[in-house]
């Protein structure tokens, strides 16, 4: 099987999408309010940190996914263990992103579609993502990240003349404390998420720079979502961003432009699935990397399928219905995520430096036979 | 294990070789038990005499496969007029060397070669004692003049196309390509057919990965007859299964050789006038050869135009289906009224509207492009007359899905050579629009763009232009880029990238 490859445009704009993802639910500044920019701007300075230990993982040990990782770093039977667990955790958050983009759908416009029916052609297409393979995904991103981005830049300039700047005022009216929960909440989600591509990290190309690759991507995706969550301040005030369902969303049906373009809030739904539907393949890929290496698989397309449609079909039954879902990505999440986040990938850094410097010492020899292992 | 056997024989079609005997009389009783059944089949006998011998010949050729001129003058005439008196038997190589003026002679005693050379058109000396026959070439049958080929017209360029013969197409190639790096490989497929297939290419372009691909691909087609290239590049072609064909044809040798230029490699078969060239990537679906010979904006307005037109016929009937079943919000409302007035009395719903209409358009296609020409006529008037209007005016469809199927059909006309995903395509989506709506579509899109950016052509991913994000790559992609723009030959395709000198327009 030929190795996949994906090169450093396309695993940048891969992630930014990714990190995109986020923007269905009202999880963007449900504290800080109109506060929600600096927000933003201080989880983006603090998830530097973080990111900073996941590129040095990769930077140590590059063309290698987290599984051969902690193979190499723990052991074959503490390091199963420990992909177990991140697993577990990918599979969760894959089913809740499948959930929320079903709900998103029925809500929004299928209100009659049974939500099961939206959810299986939902997995079908993940699943199809997934069999196609990481390489194929790296380049279908490439197609629709300029949609996306066009998409939501024309949307933020026919709203032009609805702004009200004032609704960005008064400034912390209620102190620092909201702003430094959201940033802590932005923190887990979306930016210390990309933990997940350490899992896909051994499809990047030799000559990328893993740094470049997630500090781009955080500062495009970052600065889109202080874009979208502005808007949506700006356009309809904090008030109606707090008891909306989909802020962002409803913000694009204001839209009107003459008598001809109104109601164009699909178009903006096309961009929101889109990139909601490129996280949840990416948390698929990682789920199905990590069930084909602890079945010992040798490829993870043939396994898929079965992986993606459970996910699927477990997702029905995970929350009663979208309000739930949304009060678990702002008040438990930051919480659940932050041992797979935060304290584990900074576990397997230390093991890491720790190997390295050994197997430097070794004159490389511990390196190659690892390496060796990881390409077995 | 039985039935595989007889299989086999019945693909390996050979007629049963035998082996040469000496005698002239014997070894011609050889050929006319092979030849039995053939009233083309002709045997003529002659003899040159000098004082004190008589040595017969024999010469056999198909009727109609060669040229009589050729035997004449330069077979029997020289033959006929040697004095063999010096020789005491004159061997195989004497007559080569000394006798025949044919340009290309050669010795043989399998059975098989000889049989195959008298099928293609040589003709066959028979020698008295000898265990050697000669093959002498006189193939001459007809084959029309180089015309411009119907299926891609250009306003300006070359008025020539490949016509049928192999040999006259390879020429057609060398003329505008005057290098000895042209290399010309052939093979032979088919076990009754024993079709010609000669791959051509440019050696230190060409990358040798795909060459050698292409000839272990080539080698293992087992079959009795390849009749069409297109059988051959369902044979070779990566993704078979896909609607979506990885390899090109062109009926233009001057298309031929800007792909070789760019490094791909051209299959020439015998007997087919099309040319296949690979790897074909998705951007050449919407490249004409007057892209590089009008000017560069517009060049780049047309093209842009074929990627509109392709989305537009895969698209326009599932958003209407969308829109009219599901999300009829976003039509502004006074088009929504008369949309809606249109539709008034009737019965069916927007889905089952739609795709009968369209089944209607693609059997109207299909039947014009079947039909005999004089039948044209008819067809315009049942198509426009009964179907459209008398439809409309009887409510059984509105007249909106008719301007919608009417669009559809008017730009898939626009991009020919991607017919066979466009139907499949345009059929998945509408389907699911029915289904889901807009997010069906999307879905839909989203499928198929992740099947097309898969795939791959002999190695090459199919999408690899468009989603390289490398300005240099995307400069002959959805525009066109003036020509000295184009320094380089496109990835992975060409070995040797660089294809013009900075210095070749001053700026």
């Amino acid at each position: 099987m030929q190795k996949e490859v994906i090169s450093q445009k396309q695993a940048i704009l891969l992630i930014t999408t990714f990190i995109m993802g986020i923007g269905v639910t009202a999880g963007i500044g449900g504290v800080s309010k109109q506060d929600v920019w600096l927000a933003m701007l201080i989880s983006m300075a603090a998830s530097t940190i973080i990111i900073a230990v996941f590129c040095r993982i990769i930077k140590l040990f590059p063309q290698t996914d987290l599984f051969n990782l902690l193979d190499m770093l723990f052991g074959k039977i503490v390091g199963r263990i420990i992909a177990l667990i991140f697993t577990w955790y990918a599979f969760h958050v894959g089913m809740v992103l499948i959930s929320t983009i079903s709900e998103f759908i029925r809500i929004v416009s299928l209100d009659s579609t049974p939500q099961c029916v939206i959810t299986l052609v939902t997995g079908i297409v993940i699943a199809y993502a997934v069999r196609c393979g990481i390489e194929a995904v790296g380049r279908w991103v490439t197609i629709f990240f300029p949609v996306i981005i066009v998409i939501s830049l024309s949307l933020t300039l026919l709203a032009i003349n609805m702004y009200d700047y004032d609704r960005l005022k008064p400034f912390l009216y209620d102190g620092f404390k909201p702003v430094l929960q959201d940033a802590f909440t932005l923190i887990s989600r979306p930016f210390a998420e990309t933990v997940i591509f350490l899992g896909i990290a051994g499809c990047f190309q030799k000559s990328s720079n893993p740094y470049k690759i997630f500090y781009y991507s955080m500062l495009i995706g970052g600065f889109y979502l202080l874009q979208v969550s502005v808007r949506t301040i700006i356009l309809i005030g904090t008030g109606n961003t707090s008891i909306q369902m989909f802020p962002p969303y409803v913000t694009v049906r204001l839209i009107k432009l003459g008598d001809f373009i109104q109601r164009i809030e699909l178009i903006g739904a096309v961009s929101i699935v889109t990139s909601v539907f490129t996280k949840a393949t990416a948390y698929l890929f990682f789920v199905s990397k990590g069930v084909s290496h602890l079945l010992n698989m040798d490829s993870y397309h043939v396994i898929s399928t079965p992986v993606v449609l459970l996910t699927a079909a477990y997702s029905l039954f995970l929350f009663d219905n979208a309000v739930y879902v949304t009060e678990w990505a702002e008040k438990i999440f930051p919480l659940y995520a932050l041992p797979y986040q935060i304290l584990l990938p900074i576990i397997i850094w230390i093991a890491a430096e720790i190997k390295a410097r050994k197997g430097k010492s070794n004159s490389g020899q511990n390196l190659s036979t690892a390496n060796n292992n990881a390409g077995a | 294990m039985r039935k595989r056997k007889i299989l086999v024989q019945t693909v390996n079609g050979v007629s049963k070789s035998f082996k040469k005997q000496r005698s002239l009389e014997d070894s011609l009783k050889q050929f006319e038990e092979v030849f039995k059944g053939d009233d083309s089949f002709r045997v003529r006998h002659f003899a040159s005499v000098s004082q004190d011998k008589t040595i017969k010949f024999c010469l056999l050729y198909l009727d109609g496969m060669v040229d009589p001129d050729i035997l004449d003058t330069s077979i029997i005439n020289p033959i006929i007029r040697t004095d063999f008196s010096d020789d005491s038997i004159p061997g195989a190589d004497v007559i080569i060397s000394q006798v025949i003026t044919n340009h290309c002679a050669k010795k043989s005693r399998d059975s098989q070669e000889l049989m195959l050379a008298i099928v293609r058109g040589d003709s066959v000396l028979l020698l008295d004692n000898s265990i050697d026959a000669i093959i002498v070439s006189s193939q001459g049958w007809k084959s029309r003049t180089p015309s411009e080929p119907e299926g891609e017209k250009l306003i300006r360029g070359p008025r020539e196309g490949f016509v049928e013969p192999i040999l006259d197409n390879l020429s057609l190639i060398r003329r505008r390509l005057s290098t000895p790096d042209l290399k010309y490989k052939e093979m032979v497929i088919g076990t009754r057919t024993k079709t010609k297939v000669g791959l051509v290419y440019i050696a230190g372009i060409a990358n040798e990965q795909i060459l050698n691909e292409l000839i272990e691909r080539i080698k293992k087609v087992e079959m009795d007859g390849i009749v069409l290239a297109g059988m051959l590049a369902e044979f070779i072609q990566d993704a078979p299964y896909s609607p979506f064909e990885t390899i090109g044809f062109t009926e233009r040798p001057d298309v031929a050789v800007a792909d070789l230029l760019e490094g791909r490699i051209i299959v020439l078969v015998d007997g087919t006038s099309e040319a296949l060239t690979l790897p074909y990537l998705f951007e050449k679906f919407f490249q004409s050869g007057d892209d590089y010979s009008l000017n560069y904006v517009f060049s780049t307005f047309s093209r842009l135009l074929r990627i509109l037109s392709f989305w537009l016929t895969i698209l326009a009937p599932a958003l209407y289906v969308a829109l009219m079943t599901y999300h009829q919000e976003m039509i502004p409302t006074s088009l929504f009224m008369s949309i809606l007035a249109a539709r008034e009395g009737v019965p069916f719903p927007t889905i089952v509207e739609t795709i009968g209409l369209l089944l209607v358009f693609e059997i109207l296609r299909e039947a014009g492009i079947r039909m005999n020409i004089s039948l044209a006529n008819a067809l315009s008037i049942l198509g426009a007359l009964v179907l459209g209007t008398a439809a409309v005016e009887a409510r059984i469809v509105s007249a909106t899905v008719i301007i919608v199927v009417a669009l559809t059909g008017l730009t898939g006309l626009m991009t020919q050579k991607i017919k066979a995903p466009i139907v499949v395509i345009r059929a998945f989506l509408t389907l699911l629009a029915g289904f889901m709506g807009l997010y069906g579509i999307l879905y839909g899109i989203i499928i198929v763009t992740l099947h097309m950016c898969s795939i791959r052509s002999f190695g090459v991913p199919y999408m690899m232009e468009y989603t390289s994000l490398n300005p240099e790559e995307l400069k002959d992609t959805a525009m066109r880029a003036p020509i000295w723009f184009l320094k380089k030959r496109p990835k992975f395709i060409a070995k040797n990238r660089i294809r013009q000198t900075d210095r070749s327009r001053q700026r």
